[in-house]
């Protein structure tokens, strides 16, 4: 397969979200020594970025943008490997803790979030699910965020968004990091009610807010 | 005299107006806990039943003057056990586990599923479903023989298709096996058509004037998967037990709930013979234009905000909804008014009063709002 093919293979896959493929078609890239580096930039994100438009147009839903993500990730696994190896860095577009706020437990819209953060080139700590304030804020020290993404699937859970705002505040770290909050029941009401400096309803959305985020 | 629960709700599900616009609302075991103690002397002497699988709430029904009774039966059953273990398997191999959160009005719990039994393909050709015949129908001969006469009978076969796959493999698989892994799906959704078809039928026999199907396809402002999706995999199966239904009992009615955003896929529904769809939430779909585009066809059941207005907002926003939808919703028929899911606990008493004041206060036809 020529380079060229490879490339061509790669975004199409991603775009199709034949996630079984891509993994297969990196390691061939891999092997014949293309730049990983240049891939990830050229190929990868183009496709993904396509893949975002696609569904914030609603022609692509949520089990295409899972797997496109999904395809995505095998792919860009091989790919850091690969960079890892040759001891070269991938330009981060910034650091997130990521995760859903205690006493919930969804899971899906937090996770595709933070893959696509990842696929964008930002450097995800993702928490999980059922997160108390407490951990949140262990990592935003730890790990130095830049942003803080919090996601609340229940009117019930969404309170405890502003509750880990609160203590960031306690503990002097509010202006350190920047909160985006997102889940189904927010609204940028909610956000602006405790203090967020940023609400997305969407995936996609969530990705261009925190490129925004970051050139604050 | 008046008309019966029961007739109120023939009318309107014929798309006409009856004397009032019929309602009702459920309310999550905690608010249904605390009505129970709270009304304690009033529900005395009014029969009921509670049984430790179903969200029998009888007695508040009749209390508050709800047009239809619900029988709960099938995979959802399995959300809300009365059991003080931290956590539980069901009849389908499901383990459910509660979370428990904390509110003004008290600590309650949500149950989430911790293990899905057919998350490991190896799983699926070895699982050996529940035996429908199992299912203790004399919970609903019970309330029929009670209520039945004078009360529209909902009987509960939820979770029917879609919703049944996430169920047994996760939400996360699910939506990758609809595009991706499409015979798993299918067998799995098939498992659970055949289930809950079966139920319905017995259900129908038992008396039931209306079976509940519902599997949630929508998002907040978006279907979870393509109308194309969606017409592929699940409604071909939804056309089939609504047909078997409708083949048994020419005068079953037949309603469908999924939350969030479903308008491009309810001609879709209206096809296949849904007569009555829920809850239409109003943060995901504006009821007066579902009304206004699809009313003629298809019968509405929910529009009142559990999401916002009734934790969130006044007992005067509580009013200004109720009076919008019936001025909106009401006019010809074809609404049965609701919450758009039970009553939280997060909903203050003052709202609750409120939902069923501003009802009693706008109900009657002819609308004069």
């Amino acid at each position: 397969m020529s380079a060229e093919e490879i490339k061509k293979q790669l975004y199409e896959n991603i775009l199709s979200g034949d996630f079984e493929l891509t993994g297969g078609i990196a390691v061939k890239a891999v092997e014949e020594n293309m730049d990983p580096l240049i891939i990830i930039n050229e190929t990868l994100v183009p496709a993904i970025e396509l893949v975002g438009e696609k569904f914030s147009k609603k022609e692509y839903f949520l089990p295409d943008l899972m797997r496109s993500a999904s395809a995505m990730k095998n792919a860009i696994e091989i790919f850091e490997k690969e960079i890892k190896t040759k001891g070269i860095e991938r330009k981060t577009m910034g650091k997130v803790i990521i995760g859903t706020v205690k006493g919930d437990i969804h899971e899906i819209g937090k996770s595709i979030v933070s893959s696509l953060l990842t696929a964008k080139g930002f450097k995800v700590v993702d928490l999980g699910v059922d997160v108390d304030s407490e951990t949140f804020i262990k990592n935003v020290i730890n790990e130095k965020a830049d942003i803080l993404g919090m996601s609340a699937l229940l009117p019930i859970t969404m309170p405890y968004q502003g509750k880990v705002i609160e203590d960031l505040k306690l503990k002097n770290l509010r202006n350190k990091v920047k909160v985006m909050v997102g889940g189904s029941p927010v609204t940028q009401e909610h956000a602006d009610r405790i203090g967020a400096d940023g609400y997305a309803d969407n995936a996609v959305s969530a990705v261009k807010l925190a490129e925004k985020l970051m050139q604050e | 005299m008046g008309l019966s629960s029961k007739e109120r709700m023939q009318i309107a599900m014929e798309h006409k107006e009856a004397d009032m616009i019929p309602f009702q609302a459920t309310f999550v075991p905690e608010v249904d806990k605390i009505l129970r103690k709270k009304y304690a002397r009033e529900i005395e002497g009014i029969k009921g039943k509670k049984e430790e699988k179903y969200q029998g709430m009888t007695e508040l029904d009749i209390l508050f003057g709800h047009d239809m009774l619900l029988l709960t039966y099938g995979l959802s059953t399995g959300y809300y056990r009365d059991t003080d273990a931290n956590a539980y398997v069901d009849e389908w191999d499901i383990t459910w586990k509660k979370i428990p959160y904390k509110t003004i009005n008290g600590d309650g719990y949500y149950t989430e599923i911790v293990r899905f039994p057919l998350a490991d393909d190896s799983k699926i050709d070895s699982y050996i479903p529940p035996d429908p015949g199992n299912e203790d129908m004399g919970y609903a001969e019970e309330v029929i023989k009670n209520y039945g006469k004078d009360y529209y009978i909902c009987g509960i076969i939820d979770c029917s298709i879609f919703e049944a796959l996430k169920y047994l493999r996760g939400i996360t698989q699910s939506l990758i096996d609809i595009v991706a892994n499409k015979d798993i799906a299918h067998k799995v959704m098939d498992i659970s058509v055949d289930y809950h078809l079966k139920l319905g039928l017995k259900l129908i026999d038992r008396g039931v004037d209306l079976l509940w199907l519902a599997d949630d396809i929508g998002g907040e402002h978006t279907l979870l998967m393509s109308p194309q999706v969606f017409r592929e995999m699940i409604k071909p199966k939804m056309g089939y037990m609504i047909g078997e239904l409708k083949k048994k009992s020419k005068d079953i009615k037949v309603a469908f709930h999924s939350d969030g955003y479903i308008e491009p896929v309810i001609d879709d529904l209206i096809e296949v013979g849904v007569d009555l769809l829920n809850p239409i939430q109003p943060e995901s779909m504006d009821p007066s234009f579902i009304k206004k585009r699809y009313g003629k066809k298809i019968c509405l059941w929910g529009t009142v905000s559990t999401q916002q207005t009734l934790p969130f907002g006044t007992s005067e926003d509580v009013e200004y909804e109720i009076r919008e939808r019936i001025k909106t919703c009401g006019p010809g028929g074809g609404f049965l008014l609701a919450p758009t899911h039970n009553i939280q606990l997060d909903v203050s008493f003052e709202n609750i009063q409120a939902f069923y004041d501003a009802i009693k206060k706008y109900r009657n036809y002819p609308i004069k709002i």
